[in-house]
Protein backbone atom coordinates (compact mmCIF):
# COMPACT_ATOMS: atom_id res chain seq x y z
CA UNK A 1 0.00 0.00 0.00
CA UNK A 2 2.92 2.35 0.90
CA UNK A 3 5.05 1.54 -2.01
CA UNK A 4 1.88 2.17 -4.35
CA UNK A 5 0.59 5.42 -2.72
CA UNK A 6 4.53 6.62 -3.11
CA UNK A 7 4.87 5.24 -6.86
CA UNK A 8 1.57 6.82 -7.58
CA UNK A 9 2.88 10.59 -5.94
CA UNK A 10 6.06 10.11 -7.85
CA UNK A 11 4.02 9.70 -10.89
CA UNK A 12 1.41 12.50 -10.17
CA UNK A 13 4.88 14.61 -9.59
CA UNK A 14 6.08 13.74 -12.91
CA UNK A 15 3.38 14.33 -15.01
CA UNK A 16 2.37 17.69 -13.70
CA UNK A 17 5.37 18.82 -13.93
CA UNK A 18 5.44 17.42 -18.10
CA UNK A 19 2.32 19.13 -18.34
CA UNK A 20 3.70 22.74 -17.10
CA UNK A 21 6.47 22.10 -18.76
CA UNK A 22 4.54 20.90 -22.09
CA UNK A 23 2.08 23.61 -21.87
CA UNK A 24 4.35 26.26 -21.21
CA UNK A 25 6.60 25.35 -24.36
CA UNK A 26 3.63 24.17 -26.50
CA UNK A 27 2.34 28.12 -25.66
CA UNK A 28 5.81 29.56 -26.55
CA UNK A 29 5.61 28.19 -29.68
CA UNK A 30 2.23 29.09 -30.78
CA UNK A 31 2.99 32.75 -30.01
CA UNK A 32 6.11 31.98 -32.47
CA UNK A 33 3.73 31.11 -34.93
CA UNK A 34 0.94 33.46 -34.07
CA UNK A 35 -1.69 31.14 -34.17
CA UNK A 36 -5.64 31.87 -34.07
CA UNK A 37 -7.12 31.37 -30.79
CA UNK A 38 -3.76 31.80 -28.70
CA UNK A 39 -6.13 33.48 -25.93
CA UNK A 40 -8.37 30.58 -25.70
CA UNK A 41 -5.20 28.07 -25.47
CA UNK A 42 -3.66 30.50 -23.01
CA UNK A 43 -6.81 30.41 -20.79
CA UNK A 44 -7.28 26.89 -20.51
CA UNK A 45 -3.19 26.40 -19.93
CA UNK A 46 -3.97 29.09 -17.46
CA UNK A 47 -6.34 27.08 -15.72
CA UNK A 48 -4.66 23.73 -16.16
CA UNK A 49 -1.69 25.54 -14.45
CA UNK A 50 -2.54 26.02 -11.02
CA UNK A 51 -4.53 22.69 -10.94
CA UNK A 52 -0.94 20.66 -11.62
CA UNK A 53 1.11 23.03 -9.64
CA UNK A 54 -1.20 22.12 -6.75
CA UNK A 55 -0.38 18.74 -7.47
CA UNK A 56 3.23 19.37 -7.66
CA UNK A 57 3.21 20.92 -4.09
CA UNK A 58 1.46 18.53 -3.24
CA UNK A 59 3.36 15.24 -4.31
CA UNK A 60 6.69 16.77 -3.89
CA UNK A 61 6.58 17.65 0.08
CA UNK A 62 4.75 13.82 0.15
CA UNK A 63 8.14 12.79 -2.17
CA UNK A 64 10.44 14.60 1.11
CA UNK A 65 8.44 12.48 3.42
CA UNK A 66 9.07 9.29 1.15
CA UNK A 67 12.79 10.09 0.32
CA UNK A 68 13.62 11.15 3.83
CA UNK A 69 15.01 14.74 3.40
CA UNK A 70 18.30 15.40 4.96
CA UNK A 71 19.60 17.97 6.37
CA UNK A 72 19.29 21.94 5.77
CA UNK A 73 23.25 21.66 6.11
CA UNK A 74 24.42 19.41 3.68
CA UNK A 75 25.00 20.28 -0.31
CA UNK A 76 21.34 18.24 -0.86
CA UNK A 77 19.39 20.16 1.50
CA UNK A 78 21.46 23.80 0.26
CA UNK A 79 19.92 22.53 -3.33
CA UNK A 80 16.55 22.40 -1.94
CA UNK A 81 16.31 25.47 0.04
CA UNK A 82 17.52 26.77 -3.41
CA UNK A 83 14.37 25.17 -5.22
CA UNK A 84 11.73 26.03 -2.83
CA UNK A 85 13.00 29.91 -2.89
CA UNK A 86 12.88 29.76 -6.71
CA UNK A 87 9.14 27.97 -6.35
CA UNK A 88 7.96 29.98 -4.32
CA UNK A 89 9.31 32.66 -6.80
CA UNK A 90 7.72 31.51 -9.80
CA UNK A 91 4.73 30.72 -8.21
CA UNK A 92 4.29 34.68 -7.23
CA UNK A 93 5.40 35.52 -11.23
CA UNK A 94 3.04 32.82 -12.32
CA UNK A 95 0.06 33.99 -10.54
CA UNK A 96 0.79 37.83 -12.04
CA UNK A 97 0.99 36.06 -15.29
CA UNK A 98 -2.43 34.34 -15.14
CA UNK A 99 -3.90 37.43 -13.67
CA UNK A 100 -2.79 39.46 -16.97
CA UNK A 101 -4.02 37.06 -18.80
CA UNK A 102 -7.48 36.91 -17.30
CA UNK A 103 -7.43 40.95 -17.94
CA UNK A 104 -6.21 40.73 -21.82
CA UNK A 105 -9.71 41.22 -24.14
CA UNK A 106 -10.64 38.27 -26.09
CA UNK A 107 -9.80 40.38 -29.49
CA UNK A 108 -6.57 41.22 -28.54
CA UNK A 109 -3.30 40.00 -30.32
CA UNK A 110 -1.01 38.38 -27.34
CA UNK A 111 1.57 36.99 -29.34
CA UNK A 112 4.40 39.27 -28.32
CA UNK A 113 3.75 39.36 -25.17
CA UNK A 114 2.89 35.50 -24.71
CA UNK A 115 6.13 35.30 -26.34
CA UNK A 116 8.08 36.71 -23.32
CA UNK A 117 5.87 35.29 -20.31
CA UNK A 118 5.66 31.80 -21.64
CA UNK A 119 9.11 31.57 -22.77
CA UNK A 120 9.69 32.73 -19.32
CA UNK A 121 7.87 30.30 -17.86
CA UNK A 122 9.26 27.27 -19.91
CA UNK A 123 13.07 28.44 -19.02
CA UNK A 124 12.38 28.84 -15.77
CA UNK A 125 10.29 25.35 -15.38
CA UNK A 126 13.46 24.02 -17.19
CA UNK A 127 15.55 25.50 -14.27
CA UNK A 128 13.54 23.17 -11.97
CA UNK A 129 13.80 20.01 -13.33
CA UNK A 130 17.32 20.16 -14.00
CA UNK A 131 17.56 21.02 -9.85
CA UNK A 132 14.68 18.32 -9.41
CA UNK A 133 17.54 16.38 -11.45
CA UNK A 134 20.34 17.04 -8.94
CA UNK A 135 17.88 16.45 -5.89
CA UNK A 136 16.88 13.08 -7.22
CA UNK A 137 20.20 11.98 -9.00
CA UNK A 138 22.81 13.82 -7.19
CA UNK B 1 -33.92 51.03 -23.29
CA UNK B 2 -34.49 48.90 -20.29
CA UNK B 3 -34.32 45.55 -22.25
CA UNK B 4 -30.83 47.13 -23.91
CA UNK B 5 -29.52 47.66 -20.65
CA UNK B 6 -30.27 44.24 -19.38
CA UNK B 7 -28.63 42.44 -22.28
CA UNK B 8 -25.69 44.21 -21.69
CA UNK B 9 -25.74 42.98 -18.19
CA UNK B 10 -26.22 39.65 -18.99
CA UNK B 11 -23.29 39.84 -21.67
CA UNK B 12 -20.91 41.59 -19.14
CA UNK B 13 -21.60 38.58 -17.06
CA UNK B 14 -21.12 35.93 -19.21
CA UNK B 15 -18.11 37.33 -20.22
CA UNK B 16 -16.63 38.08 -16.94
CA UNK B 17 -18.05 35.12 -15.17
CA UNK B 18 -15.35 32.81 -16.69
CA UNK B 19 -12.07 35.14 -15.98
CA UNK B 20 -13.39 36.01 -12.47
CA UNK B 21 -13.57 32.25 -11.57
CA UNK B 22 -9.76 32.14 -13.18
CA UNK B 23 -8.49 34.64 -10.64
CA UNK B 24 -10.30 32.95 -7.93
CA UNK B 25 -8.79 29.54 -9.06
CA UNK B 26 -5.17 31.50 -9.63
CA UNK B 27 -5.53 33.43 -6.10
CA UNK B 28 -6.63 30.50 -4.45
CA UNK B 29 -3.85 28.62 -5.62
CA UNK B 30 -1.61 30.90 -5.04
CA UNK B 31 -2.39 31.60 -1.40
CA UNK B 32 -3.03 27.50 -0.64
CA UNK B 33 0.41 27.02 -2.24
CA UNK B 34 2.18 30.09 -0.31
CA UNK B 35 0.76 29.08 2.54
CA UNK B 36 2.48 25.84 2.62
CA UNK B 37 6.16 26.74 1.24
CA UNK B 38 5.78 29.71 4.17
CA UNK B 39 5.77 26.88 6.53
CA UNK B 40 7.56 24.76 4.85
CA UNK B 41 10.63 26.78 3.68
CA UNK B 42 11.56 27.98 7.66
CA UNK B 43 10.65 24.81 9.01
CA UNK B 44 13.35 23.00 6.81
CA UNK B 45 16.04 25.65 7.26
CA UNK B 46 15.96 25.37 10.57
CA UNK B 47 16.22 21.67 10.51
CA UNK B 48 13.10 21.03 12.32
CA UNK B 49 11.63 19.13 9.56
CA UNK B 50 14.41 16.65 8.67
CA UNK B 51 13.23 14.07 11.82
CA UNK B 52 9.34 14.84 11.63
CA UNK B 53 8.88 14.52 7.57
CA UNK B 54 9.32 11.01 7.51
CA UNK B 55 7.12 10.09 10.42
CA UNK B 56 3.99 11.82 8.46
CA UNK B 57 1.07 9.80 6.68
CA UNK B 58 1.52 11.10 3.11
CA UNK B 59 -2.16 9.61 2.37
CA UNK B 60 -2.91 12.23 5.32
CA UNK B 61 -1.48 14.71 4.04
CA UNK B 62 -2.32 14.65 0.41
CA UNK B 63 -5.73 15.10 2.19
CA UNK B 64 -5.24 17.70 4.76
CA UNK B 65 -3.44 20.05 2.00
CA UNK B 66 -6.56 18.87 -0.31
CA UNK B 67 -9.19 20.66 2.49
CA UNK B 68 -6.91 23.33 2.71
CA UNK B 69 -7.40 24.04 -1.12
CA UNK B 70 -10.65 23.42 -1.33
CA UNK B 71 -11.82 25.96 2.05
CA UNK B 72 -9.60 29.03 0.47
CA UNK B 73 -10.98 28.24 -2.75
CA UNK B 74 -14.34 28.54 -1.67
CA UNK B 75 -13.51 31.92 0.99
CA UNK B 76 -11.18 33.49 -2.20
CA UNK B 77 -14.06 32.98 -4.53
CA UNK B 78 -16.55 34.49 -2.05
CA UNK B 79 -14.37 37.16 -0.71
CA UNK B 80 -13.92 37.96 -4.56
CA UNK B 81 -17.90 38.09 -5.03
CA UNK B 82 -18.28 41.01 -2.48
CA UNK B 83 -15.11 43.05 -2.88
CA UNK B 84 -13.27 45.07 -5.59
CA UNK B 85 -9.60 44.91 -4.78
CA UNK B 86 -8.76 47.50 -6.87
CA UNK B 87 -11.22 49.97 -5.57
CA UNK B 88 -12.66 49.28 -2.51
CA UNK B 89 -11.09 50.79 0.95
CA UNK B 90 -8.11 49.37 2.41
CA UNK B 91 -10.12 48.84 5.77
CA UNK B 92 -12.70 46.67 3.58
CA UNK B 93 -10.75 44.66 2.42
CA UNK B 94 -8.48 43.83 5.80
CA UNK B 95 -11.79 43.37 7.20
CA UNK B 96 -13.34 41.29 4.71
CA UNK B 97 -9.38 38.96 4.32
CA UNK B 98 -9.47 38.85 7.93
CA UNK B 99 -12.52 37.21 8.38
CA UNK B 100 -13.01 34.64 5.77
CA UNK B 101 -9.17 33.78 6.51
CA UNK B 102 -10.78 33.00 10.01
CA UNK B 103 -13.44 31.11 8.83
CA UNK B 104 -11.19 29.39 6.91
CA UNK B 105 -9.03 28.44 9.89
CA UNK B 106 -11.77 27.43 11.66
CA UNK B 107 -13.53 25.58 8.80
CA UNK B 108 -10.28 23.70 8.12
CA UNK B 109 -9.64 22.76 11.77
CA UNK B 110 -13.47 21.29 11.88
CA UNK B 111 -12.60 19.31 8.89
CA UNK B 112 -9.42 17.93 10.25
CA UNK B 113 -11.33 17.22 13.53
CA UNK B 114 -14.39 15.22 11.91
CA UNK B 115 -12.10 13.57 8.89
CA UNK B 116 -9.28 12.56 11.05
CA UNK B 117 -9.60 12.99 15.05
CA UNK B 118 -13.01 11.07 15.25
CA UNK B 119 -11.96 7.93 13.66
CA UNK B 120 -9.15 8.09 15.21
CA UNK B 121 -10.72 8.34 18.74
CA UNK B 122 -12.84 5.65 17.72
CA UNK B 123 -10.29 3.15 16.99
CA UNK B 124 -7.45 4.97 18.70
CA UNK B 125 -6.71 4.52 22.29
CA UNK B 126 -7.44 8.38 23.31
CA UNK B 127 -11.34 9.09 23.68
CA UNK B 128 -14.19 11.32 22.19
CA UNK B 129 -13.74 13.75 25.24
CA UNK B 130 -9.79 14.64 23.88
CA UNK B 131 -10.74 15.07 21.00
CA UNK B 132 -13.51 17.39 21.64
CA UNK B 133 -11.46 19.36 24.28
CA UNK B 134 -8.63 19.94 21.15
CA UNK B 135 -11.40 21.30 19.03
CA UNK B 136 -12.57 23.71 21.74
CA UNK B 137 -9.14 25.08 22.24
CA UNK B 138 -8.07 25.10 18.77
CA UNK B 139 -10.88 26.98 17.19
CA UNK B 140 -9.89 30.44 18.55
CA UNK B 141 -6.37 29.41 17.55
CA UNK B 142 -7.79 28.47 14.01
CA UNK B 143 -9.35 31.99 14.13
CA UNK B 144 -6.94 34.21 15.22
CA UNK B 145 -3.89 32.24 12.97
CA UNK B 146 -6.54 32.21 9.88
CA UNK B 147 -7.21 35.96 10.51
CA UNK B 148 -3.66 37.05 10.18
CA UNK B 149 -2.54 34.42 7.33
CA UNK B 150 -6.14 35.72 5.28
CA UNK B 151 -4.58 39.42 5.78
CA UNK B 152 -1.47 38.51 5.13
CA UNK B 153 -2.62 36.39 1.47
CA UNK B 154 -5.15 39.48 0.99
CA UNK B 155 -2.41 42.03 0.90
CA UNK B 156 -0.51 39.61 -1.49
CA UNK B 157 -3.11 39.39 -3.15
CA UNK B 158 -3.71 43.05 -3.83
CA UNK B 159 -0.42 43.84 -4.76
CA UNK B 160 -0.37 40.93 -7.33
CA UNK B 161 -3.55 42.03 -8.96
CA UNK B 162 -1.61 45.51 -9.51
CA UNK B 163 1.46 44.29 -10.91
CA UNK B 164 -0.63 42.43 -12.84
CA UNK B 165 -2.18 45.34 -14.09
CA UNK B 166 1.04 47.03 -14.95
CA UNK B 167 2.46 43.96 -16.90
CA UNK B 168 -0.74 43.65 -19.08
CA UNK B 169 -0.46 45.40 -22.13
CA UNK B 170 -2.22 48.73 -22.09
CA UNK B 171 -4.00 48.48 -25.39
CA UNK B 172 -5.53 45.18 -23.68
CA UNK B 173 -6.62 46.55 -20.50
CA UNK B 174 -10.20 46.09 -20.03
Amino acid sequence: MSQSLHLAIRTVHVLAMALLVGGAAGLWAAARRRVDDLDVLARRYEWLFWAALGGLVVTGVGNLGALGAPGPGTRWGQTLLAKLVIVALFVLGSAVRTLAVTRTDRSTPLAAWSRRAYGLTTVTLLGLVVLAEVLAHG
Amino acid sequence: MAETAATSRTTRETVGRPTTTLTAWTLATTNTVGFVLAVLVPAYASGGLSDVLPSLNTAVGVVAFLALWLVVGVTTHWVLAHIDPSSDSAVRLTLWAGSCGALAGVVFLVGIVVGLGVPAAVVGSFGLRTVVLLAAVGTPIAAIVGAVVGVTAGLLDVVLLRIADRVTPRSDRR
